[in-house]
């Protein structure tokens, strides 16, 4: 039973002035059994005591009894448990001193006469893995193939489902090949389909179409785009952050290579440095290099723990103690954010000499705290004989002699882990930078020798342990979370929950899936093919009509999906496909008109604003943006976005010339430096002090406004959202389609609608756009000119926007629709503004 | 369900009963908190928050120190207020003083920007596991809007997140006060006619998708939509105008981005808008902090004070909280660069309107600024004090969406009863 539970039962029980209510077996036997008995029962009996048994508890230890039936505050029992941490005698010893809680509930057991049921025996209470325990299901042979595998798992799931207590669920039919089109294309690539794509699919034979458009979608480009959105909302990766655009770029890259997860998540453990240089190590940045926060981000990532609540206390609703949270953050002990240069920053991290991981807490001021040894806190499954996937996996990592002597492709699996190898960089670089670099090389060894990017043995082994396939959390964590990402739902929700305390849908399903992705080489795409394949990816959604209870069934049972709305930036760049704006859809010219625009002229003398900017840093100083209102006003900036240039984020850095950390073999550019400098610092000096006259005189940030004509030419074009910086700024488009800040572990998407979403999209620049019809897209000839044929284009229309064909019913609506406009184009423009703006195009069949 | 507060909110209890206290003494010693002050009738029904980014020097704002060293270079002035004096900066709020309190004493608890904003807008610590509303998100929460614009409009920069309570308590943004919001009005070239052809094709579509799906979501799009078109043909929206305004209004508050979103906010107050928040940033003063706080005074006293005359004219003033927030002070010691660092340890705050009483200072600080000297008041006692000002219970408890418990404001918190008296 949840220890709330407990609880909720011992305070009915305690209401009221008696407290004789204190329920044995709801409060007193798992004190015992998690704090007592691994030193006093039949298989160790310290001090002669057993409490396994009445009889035991009843007879006592060498000391004599327990409990003084005369004056049972005198008691041993409650002498032990209350002595300070460090007495001598204080128990238990072997684990924490018991919590204020449970202290009071043993002795109110014991001022009420401590009974103990007859018959009663404890037993070692063992921390379970949840959802591990059953297995009938599962067969004991490999599947052959993802298509074997997939159904594999329909049948495990159909099994679990039937065997399940309740009413079964109701099931949804299949969705239509169109359909899944749609999905597949939506959930692989983050769009939705294109014409084109639509008729090469069709023409594909109807028996295997839906496994080719799987391939087809996996090998796309945008595959790797689309679910680098996934990890980075699974990491958290911001790109404003110390190394954040390096992370999402190695992400990208890892998604795009196929890196094994394993190794990807071994990397981000592991890995210190310059993200610059390794930009894994922007992981560990973006927690500040914190030991306990990356132990609870780490947990709760990679392996569906939510460790993080046993930080501060003993885990309320799980079994996981604060010690434990200790051990496990004890690995990132000696972690080190350095930050180094004055103009230019440097932000790295490497080691430290000593660990800042102390027990006990600082919070308790304990006289004395001592480094805490790491400790997986995580048991590995011990198999008797090696399971398939295990062996499967072992097999599909065997060195292939033939692969080996292709050096350069095959990297050892803990290569990118030791860091940026300055060697190389030079073995690859022949220019004369290759001699400052190697310069700089030797420069960084420290006195012992070792880089200054020092690596992490432990954390290493940290790496080691949390993705070790015999770890029952990691590839289920994962699995679960692709499967949610696909489906609508998670076996465990919320996704990096897995916990004892709540429940697993179908827990062999998640088992096995979990099993052929470590079987696989952890390899993403093949686990994403192998969900798509399954009945449960292709079902439908329940009519209307269908109750909450009913949904709630269904979805749980995987018998029927949700309608899901598209990602914020899937939605955007669907819009932006759909409406043809990837290119221009207009000759230069054609949308030539003038404009009306209200612009600020600062009343402040002008040559004063311009001395009194500031030159040294790249950061928008917050005031000084304020003082700069002479630009004209940008309507639609919450659309737009600044990509990034993953490519270039992942060059290795060339040393730059004011990176002044590295030792006297620089002492020549730094006397450049030092030169450079002065004249600078008297540049500075200068701003200064017109930035002081600037805000004195009053007229800092005053201005008055005037309306200007502007000649526009509107033929927009877009970018994919996919690539830009991540997190979007607050009431960005994607931000208000639920793109998470990021700032916290097990922020989610936030699907919920709202007015702001439906501003956006019905007054947005992208979809306005999206609607006009410009004569540089293929609808184009069909709504205009001699050859226009208005069912076509609309068939065309349905298809862009839809992915399906009208029904007659709405292919004559829409004819009325083109009918009413200005002219056809004009109506088919308010078609598709129509269409785009519908429930249908955001949530998906 | 799984949380670390609900496991402290448990354990209290418990150690409540097994004290020997009567089991339901938890809900009355709140509600004998809430009481403070009872014999007040909560008046406010709307909230101007000026949140001051940066950390704002109270030293040379609400607290001056004049014949100190830390006193720095501005004198302080005499106000409307018997006994009490504030900076030269702010000669025109001088003039309101008697309709306004500052507390001196608030003792906050975090020099850093990022945490310490965090726990001033939500009243909470930063926890990773969970993210709070900011003020006008939980005010929203409580109070619904009245009329057709958003309940809680944020000016010229971004408001905290609503946290926990979803899409629906977040800040309407406006970028530049008095610039047309594009997302308000069909874009240029699509005239009236059109966009109701268009929202009547919409309509059509969307209720044969609704027909034929279960989707929970599709209920609430459809209310989400039929609001953004309500507010779109709203004459509310004329509010967010400031052409039409009187040129010597414009110039009154200042010819300023500031100025400019402190007449929108009383605008958007007038039209029944229940919390707007106008940011300013620049407070961060490590360099130069007298220019700067000179230039902020030049920019916030005429609008500050023009926004409180105003209210009071329009007999609008005890409906409508006015209150100003930075997230710490800075310290008293002047630094080389003739700035001053971050200082949280004590630090003001200024207040008007909404029923509170007006003319009084509360706390003080030591006679440096270094720490309260008087009546300490706690971060979250501001944030009690404004439901208290709103007659919101700030002992209520919430759920988030996994089902946790979440008190409004932070736990212990008190309304500052002398706000109040």
């Amino acid at each position: 039973m949840p220890v709330f539970a407990r609880v909720l039962i011992a305070l009915a029980c305690s209401v009221g002035a008696a407290s004789a209510d204190v329920d044995f077996r709801q409060q007193i036997q798992p004190i015992f059994e998690s704090a007592c008995i691994r030193c006093h029962s039949a298989e160790k009996v310290k001090g002669g005591l057993r409490l396994d048994t009445k009889a035991g508890f009843l007879k006592g230890g060498e000391h004599g009894p327990l409990i003084d039936a005369k004056n049972w505050e005198k008691s041993e029992l409650l002498r032990r448990i209350k002595l300070p941490r460090d007495h001598d005698e204080i128990m238990p010893q072997e684990t924490e001193p018991l919590s204020g809680p449970h202290k009071n509930w043993l002795t109110d057991w014991v001022r009420t006469g401590a009974n103990w049921p007859a018959g009663v025996v404890l037993k070692i209470h063992k921390k379970e893995v949840p959802g591990l325990a059953e297995k009938e299901f599962i067969p004991a042979k490999a599947p052959a193939s993802l298509a074997e595998a997939a159904a594999m798992a329909d049948q495990i799931l159909t099994r679990e489902v039937a065997a399940s207590k309740g009413p079964q669920p109701k099931v949804a039919p299949p969705i239509d090949d169109l359909a899944f089109l749609r999905r597949a294309t939506v959930d692989l690539i983050g769009r939705i389909p294109t014409a084109d794509e639509i008729r090469q699919f069709e023409r594909d034979s109807a028996g295997d179409r839906r496994a080719k458009l799987v391939d087809r979608l996996i090998a796309h480009p945008r595959f790797a785009e689309r679910w680098t959105v996934f990890f980075a909302d699974m990491l958290r990766v911001r790109s404003q952050q110390d190394g954040g655009p390096q992370l999402l770029a190695y992400v990208n890259r890892s998604v795009a290579e196929a890196k094994p997860y394993d190794q990807m998540a071994r990397e981000l453990i592991a890995t210190n440095g310059r993200p610059e240089n390794t930009p894994a190590a922007g992981f560990a940045l973006g927690d500040a290099a914190n030991p306990m926060a990356l132990a609870g981000a780490t947990s709760q990532i990679f392996l569906g723990v939510r460790l993080q609540c046993a930080e501060c206390h003993d885990h309320p609703f799980d079994d996981w103690k604060q010690k434990e949270f200790y051990d496990l953050a004890a690995f990132f002990g000696t972690i080190k954010r350095v930050e180094t240069g004055k103009n230019v920053k440097r932000i790295y991290t490497t080691e430290a000499k000593e660990t800042a991981v102390k027990w006990p807490p600082e919070r308790e001021q304990p006289p004395k705290r001592d480094a805490v040894a790491p400790k997986f806190p995580f048991e590995l499954v011990n198999f008797t004989t090696k399971p398939h996937f295990i062996s499967r996996l072992e097999e599909r990592r065997r060195p292939n002699p033939k692969a080996l002597s292709n050096a350069e492709a095959k990297k050892a699996l803990d290569d990118l882990v030791d860091g940026f190898d300055v060697k190389k960089a030079l073995r690859d670089s022949k220019t004369e930078a290759a001699i400052l670099a190697e310069a700089k090389a030797a420069a960084r060894q420290a006195d012992d020798g070792r880089s200054i990017y020092a690596q992490s043995e432990e954390r290493k082994k940290l790496a080691a342990l949390i993705t070790d396939p015999r770890n029952p959390y990691f590839a289920r964590a994962f699995v679960n979370r692709v499967w949610a990402e696909l489906v609508g739902r998670g076996f465990v929700e919320p996704l990096d929950n897995i916990s004892a305390y709540n429940e697993i849908r179908q827990p062999q399903t998640l088992q096995f899936l979990a099993q052929e992705f470590i079987a696989s080489g952890y390899d993403l795409r093949s686990l994403v093919k192998l969900v798509m394949l399954t009945p449960s990816y292709q079902r439908g959604h329940l009519p209307a009509g269908a109750d909450l209870a009913e949904l709630k069934r269904a979805e749980e049972a995987f018998t029927a999906t949700r309608a899901r709305r598209m990602l914020g930036e899937v939605l955007f760049d669907s819009v932006t496909v759909a409406g043809h704006l990837l290119t221009h859809k207009w000759p230069e010219g054609a949308n030539v008109r003038e404009v009306k625009r209200q612009i600020r002229i600062p009343l402040a003398n002008a040559a004063l604003l311009a001395a009194a900017e500031d030159k040294t840093t790249n950061q928008p100083n917050m005031m000084m943006a304020m003082n700069k209102p002479g630009q004209a006003p940008a309507p639609y900036d919450l659309e737009k976005g600044a990509n990034l240039d993953f490519e270039a984020l992942l060059k290795p850095e060339k040393m730059s010339k004011d990176d002044d950390k590295f030792g006297d073999v620089l002492s020549e550019s730094k006397k450049d430096l030092a030169m450079n400098k002065k004249m600078e610092d008297d540049a500075i000096e200068a701003a200064r002090q017109a930035r002081i006259r600037l805000l004195q005189s009053g007229n800092a940030e005053r201005f008055r406004l005037e309306i200007i004509t502007a000649i526009v030419d509107d033929n927009p074009k877009f970018d994919t959202t996919l690539r830009m910086a991540t997190p979007a700024p607050a009431s960005h488009f994607l931000r208000v389609f639920g793109q998470p800040a990021r700032d916290n572990l097990g922020e989610f998407r936030d699907e919920s609608p709202s007015l702001r979403q439906e501003l956006m999209l019905l007054n947005g620049k992208a979809t306005h756009e999206a609607s006009r019809v410009g004569p540089l897209e293929p609808v184009h000839h069909l709504i205009a000119g001699p050859g226009a044929n208005p069912a076509k284009a609309v068939e065309l229309v349905y298809l862009e926007i839809y992915t399906r064909r009208p029904t007659a019913e709405e292919l004559a609506d829409a004819r009325e629709v083109i009918a009413a406009g200005k002219t056809p184009a004009d109506g088919l423009a308010d078609l598709r503004w129509a269409m785009l703006n519908s429930h249908e195009f955001r949530y998906l069949p | 369900m799984s949380s670390c507060t609900d496991y402290h909110a448990s354990r209290r209890r418990f150690l409540a009963q097994f004290a020997g206290t009567a089991a339901l003494l938890g809900m009355p010693i709140n509600r004998l908190v809430a009481a403070i002050g009872s014999a007040h009738a909560p008046k406010a029904e709307s909230v101007v928050l000026f949140w001051n980014g940066g950390g704002m020097s109270h030293i040379d704002t609400w607290d001056p120190k004049p014949g100190r060293e830390v006193g720095g270079e501005f004198e302080a002035i005499k106000t409307s207020a018997d006994g009490i004096q504030i900076s030269e900066i702010f000669p025109q709020l001088a003039k309101q003083m008697h309709h306004c309190s500052i507390i001196r004493s608030i003792a906050g608890t975090n020099g850093d920007h990022g945490r310490a904003t965090y726990e001033l807008q939500t009243s909470h610590p930063q926890n990773p596991a969970l993210v709070h509303p900011g003020m006008g998100s939980f005010v929203v929460n409580e109070r619904q809007k009245s009329g057709d614009l958003p309940a809680y409009i944020s000016i010229g920069g971004m408001a905290p997140r609503a946290g926990y309570l979803g899409q629906r308590c977040e800040a309407y943004y406006i970028g530049l006060p008095g610039e047309r919001d594009p997302y308000l009005a069909f874009p240029d070239g699509i005239h009236h006619a059109q966009g109701e052809r268009r929202l009547e094709i919409l309509a059509k579509m969307n209720l044969r998708t609704s027909g034929k799906l279960a989707a929970r979501d599709l209920k609430e799009a459809d209310v989400a939509l039929k609001d953004a078109v309500a507010l779109m043909k709203s004459p509310a929206l004329s509010s967010f105008d400031l052409d039409k305004e009187n040129p010597k209004t414009l110039e009154r508050y200042g010819l300023t981005e500031f100025g400019r979103g402190t007449l929108l906010a009383r605008k958007l107050i007038e039209t029944g808008v229940r919390f707007v928040q106008v940011n300013r940033g620049g407070f961060d003063n490590h360099m130069d902090v007298f220019p700067a706080m000179r230039n902020h005074g030049s920019v916030m006293d005429p609008a500050v004070a023009s926004l409180i005359e105003d209210l009071h004219q329009s007999g609008r003033l005890e409906k409508t909280l006015v209150i100003m927030l930075s997230e710490f002070g800075r310290t008293p010691k002047i630094n080389k660069d003739a700035g001053r660092d971050h200082h949280a340890r004590v630090f003001s705050c200024f207040m008007a309107g909404g029923g509170i009483k007006g003319g009084q200072v509360i706390g003080s600080s030591d006679k440096d600024g270094m720490a309260p000297e008087n009546r300490p008041v706690q971060v979250a006692d501001l944030h009690a004090s404004v439901c208290h000002a709103l007659g919101i219970d700030h002992t209520r408890e919430l759920t988030t969406p996994l089902n946790r418990p979440m008190k409004l404001v932070r736990e212990g918190a008190k309304p500052v009863a002398e706000l109040f008296a």
